[in-house]
């Protein structure tokens, strides 16, 4: 009998494995994405590739990694021992895009597999036209880089030899790549030795139920949640401006349904795929899908297979949302960010206390210095926007959102590894969104090369419309790139684009503001005048939208 | 609590005194160096003016002891004081000047959310609204040269508005001040002149470190909570006068060192985790005393527990923290928090039986505390079992209700998870011991350590009624309970070192290290806390340094910090050169990576990033091995019986001892209850347990 101590012992236990996984390998990672900016995820699955547990990452990961290990068992369920591990980051078969590469290994305690674990973890390199592998205008995914469909990567620990000296020939870092595997190896090892561990300390069979038994527990609250509300259906649509090669706008539509204790969500009517590489592969529209139903129905239970069970996503093939091979996808995060608003508002007609209006998803930028002298050669960030209001309350101003949640470099750090002075890093005033709750602030974060000019990458979106409003809230202001601002030599950038810097040039980027919701005609003047005092918004914006509190 | 002595009152000087103020009670030792006799007291603590409790205490230790405040020749004292003001966040107005450009660094942070799917997340204000941060213009560069001049007549225009605006204080913190502060500075000199009753706190003063978010957020903090320790250490100061003391009181730090009160009240910001510092240096202190020098200390509260890892009687060390939502970025004991105590709520949900994170606190407290609660804690159950029965600190309400946590227990863990009475009880427990192995895990197994080769050092008030089925989890074999498992943090307070923590950022790559540079920066370093110890009372014999470097790969975010022997650096005077040899640096850098980090990459390029200095005043303290607390002859122990639950649903008698009638040596066999004035010790079956020559309580935990 499994009694509800052991259950709760063992619930911590696999929950405290997979957290000591995530610290393993961000400690024993080379690259500076998954040591400082933490992109990766680590996670516990049964012995049929259910998700049991998992450490509170990056969404976008976490979503979807067991339609990876899917692929991978689809390959090899019945022929991995102990001291395998599965190696996979093919878009294609359940991965998300290339630099994100999966690795998945048995948990074998007797002769017998008990449980899979699993990392992911963002590479800095995985070969291909541009270092990085993903540029804004690659064409198909065979410019993104070496593209591994699940292999058998290690053997009792050992990586192959015919693999390890493929993926070295096509990547451009090897050394830094091969030590960040070793450290999801390690993490995988870990997680393994904690498993048999917990089976060692309870037996295999009650940590098998146990296992099983917290899936449906969380399965059945979350449809105990939908089946609350009446049936009902609500449908939302969103766009990408465009695809880094000329095409767009790119609609993303959806419609979201409950049918009984049944989450249905449909994607019919979005753009077909397209030439550019924002295509978003099923697994990262159902990882975007499974973020805001979690979001929204329940943040605080467990993160495990119940959720998904509960949830069916229909995605048209050959669609924005699920492309197919051999198209470019790695820069899905612009469309799944667009999938995330959609998919929020559509809800919204059942779930109208919790979503948030339209959001800033993150831009994306790498310098590639034209001199290699006494600093380093590619100076690579990621910038966030704003979230958008909320129902009972106003935005965030200048933060990561939904799904994606890294971490900025100090300036004080960055100007002395790159030969650059930062000019600004603060809040846009008046980017938000009006409305009775209004959106967050965007960023405004610049700077100027000294001596040295270099290459600039950019990728982006929202430069045309801002995330949009609400129930009669005003959209936030769009995302704005330009070089040399106020200047004779000013340019506006498009949203994803590369360009030549000179020494002196500066780089301002102003990433959108969050939409806001509700008539602004029934803000609250206190907050009117809070948010002048504070400097957020100026009279002129006032005059716009608040004139009621003038 | 306190033993009678009929010895007249002493006129000597050497008494020491220690004070833990603690947001419900104050709690008091006093220790007398001659005959090694000590006193402990508690009185409750006064939120409104804390500077009244520590009076108080005082007052009743020296008149328990029967001493003068003349004869206490070192006073210690740990406070919640910065603490309370930065969680409650009642304080006084700051203003924050920064580079003009970068105002808003303080409240953008890292960009990141503490809790990714929670949709009506708020980002917790900071501490400066906008409307009184204001930006200057002036720029330095990261080496240290000026960019742009400092715009004094902007200076002098934000200084008016921010005090037009209502600030009482104001923090600077200029972009790379910590490699020229020049323009920081200047920007006091001006607010001096203009305003000279405004205090200004500089970020290269607080921390000159590179990271200018945590700077600045360290630098707020410590202005924010500036004002109000300096009004409570001068309250302190002139209350302990009335009472006759004359030594200068000194303030406990989060680095687990002791500070002046004039240093404390500059450098508040140190103060902010002093109580669970001073509790793990009591912990390595009374354990010390007893051989055990590799410890888990395990302070179990109400609401939660606290586990820290002592490796050779070192505690060990981070820097940076956070105190309530505020990043803090001084070096700290390195103090894992959970959020399981006596307190912790338990409930049947989805299945399973959780215990916490929520918490009754203190009020309304456990079920059986009678004061209003109705939902079953951990104490809860433990009044079932019949391992805690009484609460002495409880006024007038000793006696616990068994009829309230009997009731509570069935109603929201028995019945719906369909278990017996006793099952439940013991399940909570269980779950409550699963959450703490897990925390003393974090600290230990996955930080390299096995746990089963430390004795865990258990105190706080629900420690040591856990400590031994804990330690059983983890396989660890000796359990210490100290003699006053409730006041060890007041005791670590007489075992404190002055310390004094300095850096400076010096961001270069190792092969470009200057070594004479790096050792003129190093003796200002150790020039300046030698007069900052002085200035403290240190004598210059007394004063210890150690030197490190903190180094990383090129590109990496984080730094590891390398320990720096004098020999390997001061062998020759700085004139003849060649003194900090970067390739003895570099192995020891490529060996501690990979001790932290399991592999290293000894061709890559390495950068030094911080020369630090730990500056150590050392002061005498009581020899607890030289005078081991006074123990009974007396051969029986008082004893009484009384029921114990069992899983079965059955009771078995259990033995319970006064601890203070247990004479040294005589071993006891569980199940047992061992009763302290503030705490109670639990001896499941199959541990045995006694009293060593210093006095320690030592579990021998059964595998």
């Amino acid at each position: 009998m499994l009694d509800v101590i052991t259950q709760e012992i063992i619930n911590n236990s696999l929950n405290a494995a997979s957290a000591e996984m995530g610290r393993v390998l961000q400690r024993a990672a080379y690259s500076t994405i998954i040591r400082e900016e933490r992109d990766f995820s680590c996670s516990i699955f049964t012995r049929s590739g259910r998700l049991v547990s998992q450490a509170a990452h990056i969404p976008i990961q976490m979503g979807s990694m067991d339609m990876a290990l899917k692929s991978a068992l689809n390959t090899f369920e019945g022929r991995l021992t102990a001291g395998d591990a599965v190696l996979v980051n093919d878009p294609y078969s359940g991965a998300q895009h290339t630099p994100d590469i999966l690795l998945f290994s048995p948990v074998v305690v007797a002769d017998e597999v008990v449980a899979y674990v699993g990392s992911v973890a963002h590479h800095i390199d995985v070969g291909g036209r541009v270092a990085g592998s993903v540029a804004g205008d690659n064409r198909n995914i065979y410019q993104e880089g070496l593209r591994i469909p699940p292999v058998l990567a290690y053997r009792n620990g050992v990586m192959d030899e015919t693999f390890a000296s493929v993926l070295a020939a096509n990547i451009r870092l090897p050394e830094v790549t091969f030590g960040d595997l070793q450290a999801q190896l390690s993490a995988n090892m870990l997680g393994v030795s904690r498993v048999q561990g917990i089976v060692k300390e309870h037996g295999t069979a009650p940590v098998l139920t146990a296992m099983e038994r917290s899936i449906e527990a969380t399965e059945r609250e979350f449809r105990r949640r939908i089946a609350e509300l009446p049936d009902a259906r609500g449908t939302a649509v969103d766009f990408v401006e465009d695809d880094g090669l000329g095409n767009g706008p790119l609609a993303v539509k959806v419609a979201a349904e409950i049918i009984g204790d049944e989450l249905v969500v449909d994607f019919t009517g979005s753009a077909p795929q397209t030439e550019g590489p924002i295509n978003s592969v099923l697994s990262a529209t159902v990882a975007s899908v499974l973020y805001v139903v979690r979001a929204v129905f329940g943040p605080d239970l467990p993160s495990n297979d119940g959720l998904k069970n509960a949830v069916r996503v229909i995605a048209p093939s050959g669609s924005i949302v699920n492309p197919v091979s051999p198209t470019a996808c790695g820069g899905r995060m612009q469309t799944c960010y667009r999938i995330v608003d959609a998919l929020l508002r559509a809800c919204a007609s059942f779930t109208p206390d919790r979503y948030t209006a339209g959001s800033c998803g993150n831009m994306t930028m790498s310098l590639h210095f034209n001199s290699k002298g006494g600093h380093a050669p590619i100076f690579f960030e990621v910038m966030p926007g704003a979230l958008g209001a909320r129902p009972e309350d106003d935005g965030i101003d200048g933060t990561d959102v939904h799904i994606s949640n890294c971490l900025n470099a100090p300036i004080e750090a960055l100007e002395a590894e790159f030969p650059i002075e930062f000019t600004c890093f603060e809040f846009r005033p008046d980017s938000c969104g009006a409305g009775q709750f209004q959106g967050g602030l965007g960023l405004r974060r610049g700077f100027r090369l000294h001596d040295v000019g270099g290459e600039l990458m950019i990728r982006g979106d929202q430069v045309t419309n801002g995330p949009r409003g609400a129930g009669g809230g005003g959209d936030g202001q769009p995302c704005h790139f330009v070089l040399n601002p106020g200047t004779p030599q000013e340019r506006v950038l498009p949203s994803k684009t590369l360009v030549s810097l000179q020494p002196g040039d500066e780089f301002v980027r102003e990433t959108a503001g969050g939409g806001g919701i509700g008539d602004a005609g029934e803000r609250n003047s206190e907050l009117v005048a809070r948010d002048l005092a504070e400097e957020r918004i100026t009279n002129h914006f006032i005059g716009t939208h608040y004139s009621h509190t003038a | 609590m306190t033993e009678q002595y009929q010895t007249p009152i002493a006129e000597m000087r050497n008494c020491y005194i220690g004070v833990d103020v603690g947001g419900t009670f104050t709690d008091v030792v006093l220790f007398e160096r001659d005959s090694g006799k000590s006193w402990s007291w508690k009185v409750p603590s006064t939120p409104g003016d804390f500077s009244a409790g520590v009076s108080n205490a005082v007052a009743a230790i020296l008149r328990e002891s029967r001493r003068h405040g003349e004869s206490v020749v070192r006073f210690g004292h740990g406070t919640t004081v910065a603490t309370n003001a930065v969680l409650e966040r009642r304080g006084p107005r700051v203003g924050l000047i920064t580079t003009e450009g970068f105002r808003d660094v303080l409240e953008i942070g890292r960009q990141d959310r503490d809790d990714v799917f929670d949709l009506a997340y708020r980002r917790p204000a900071p501490l400066v609204p906008r409307r009184l941060r204001i930006g200057v213009r002036e720029r330095v560069l990261a080496d240290g040269t000026e960019a742009t001049p400092l715009d004094e007549a902007a200076v002098r225009e934000a200084l008016s508005t921010l005090i037009e605006r209502g600030a009482e204080v104001v923090a600077v913190t200029l972009l790379h001040s910590y490699a020229n502060d020049s323009h920081e500075r200047a920007i006091a000199a001006i607010a001096k002149d203009a305003f000279p009753d405004l205090p200004v706190v500089l970020s290269s003063e607080v921390r000159p470190e590179y990271r200018e978010y945590e700077r600045t957020s360290t630098t707020v903090t410590n202005a924010f909570v500036m004002p109000i320790m300096r009004r409570y250490l001068d309250q302190t100061r002139s209350r302990l006068q009335s009472l006759g003391l004359q030594v200068a009181p000194s303030v406990m730090q989060s680095n687990g060192g002791v500070l002046s009160i004039e240093a404390a009240g500059r450098l508040a910001a140190a103060t902010l985790l002093s109580g669970p510092a001073a509790g793990v240096v009591g912990a390595v202190a009374v354990a010390g005393a007893s051989g055990y020098r590799d410890l888990i200390t395990f302070d179990m509260g109400g609401t939660s527990c606290d586990v820290a890892l002592v490796v050779g009687g070192r505690p060990t060390e981070i820097v940076g923290g956070k105190v309530g939502d505020f990043p803090v970025h001084l070096p700290m004991l390195d103090i894992h928090t959970v959020g399981a105590g006596g307190g912790s709520i338990a409930s049947v949900e989805r299945g399973s039986l959780r215990v916490g994170p929520e918490s009754a606190g203190a009020d309304p407290g456990p079920v059986c505390y009678g004061k209003g609660g109705t939902r079953p804690t951990v104490t809860d159950a433990h009044r079932v079992l019949g391992t805690f029965v009484d609460a002495p600190f409880l006024e007038g309400n000793r006696s616990l209700d068994v009829a309230g946590a009997t009731a509570a227990l069935e109603r929201d863990v028995a019945q719906p998870a369909g278990l017996s009475l006793a099952q439940a009880a013991h399940g909570v427990i269980a779950v409550a011991n699963d959450h703490m192995r897990h925390a003393i895990r974090a600290v230990s197994v996955q930080r390299g350590y096995d746990a089963r080769k430390f004795a865990m050092v258990a105190y706080g008030g629900a420690g040591p009624l856990h400590a031994a089925q804990v330690a059983r989890l983890l396989g660890i074999k000796t359990v210490v309970i100290p003699q006053s498992a409730g006041t060890l943090c007041a005791r670590g307070l007489l075992h404190a070192d002055v310390r004094r923590d300095d850096v400076r950022t010096i961001l270069t790559p190792v092969d470009d290290l200057d070594p004479k540079v790096a050792e003129m920066q190093f003796r200002e370093l150790e020039a300046r806390s030698a007069d900052a110890l002085r200035a403290q009372g240190v004598q210059p014999e007394d004063v210890r340094t150690i030197r490190s470097v903190d180094m990383r790969y090129q590109g990496q975010a984080f730094e590891l910090e390398v320990d720096v022997p004098k020999d390997t650096v001061v062998a020759i005077p700085v004139d003849e050169g060649g003194l900090l040899e970067s390739q003895s640096l570099l192995e020891r850098f490529h060996r501690a990576h990979e001790a932290v980090y399991g592999h290293s990459r000894p061709g890559a390029p390495v950068e030094v990033v911080n020369l630090r200095l730990k500056a150590v005043g050392v002061m005498p303290k009581p020899d607890l091995a030289a005078n081991p607390e006074q123990s009974p002859s007396v051969q029986a122990p008082e004893s009484a019986t009384r029921p114990l639950l069992v899983p079965d649903g059955s009771s078995i008698t259990m033995t319970i001892y006064r601890r203070d009638s247990l004479p040294t040596g005589l071993r006891v066999a569980g199940p047992c209850v061992i009763e302290q004035p503030d705490a109670t010790v639990f001896i499941p079956e199959g541990d045995t347990a006694s009293v060593d020559q210093v006095g320690n309580l030592v579990i021998d935990v059964a595998s």
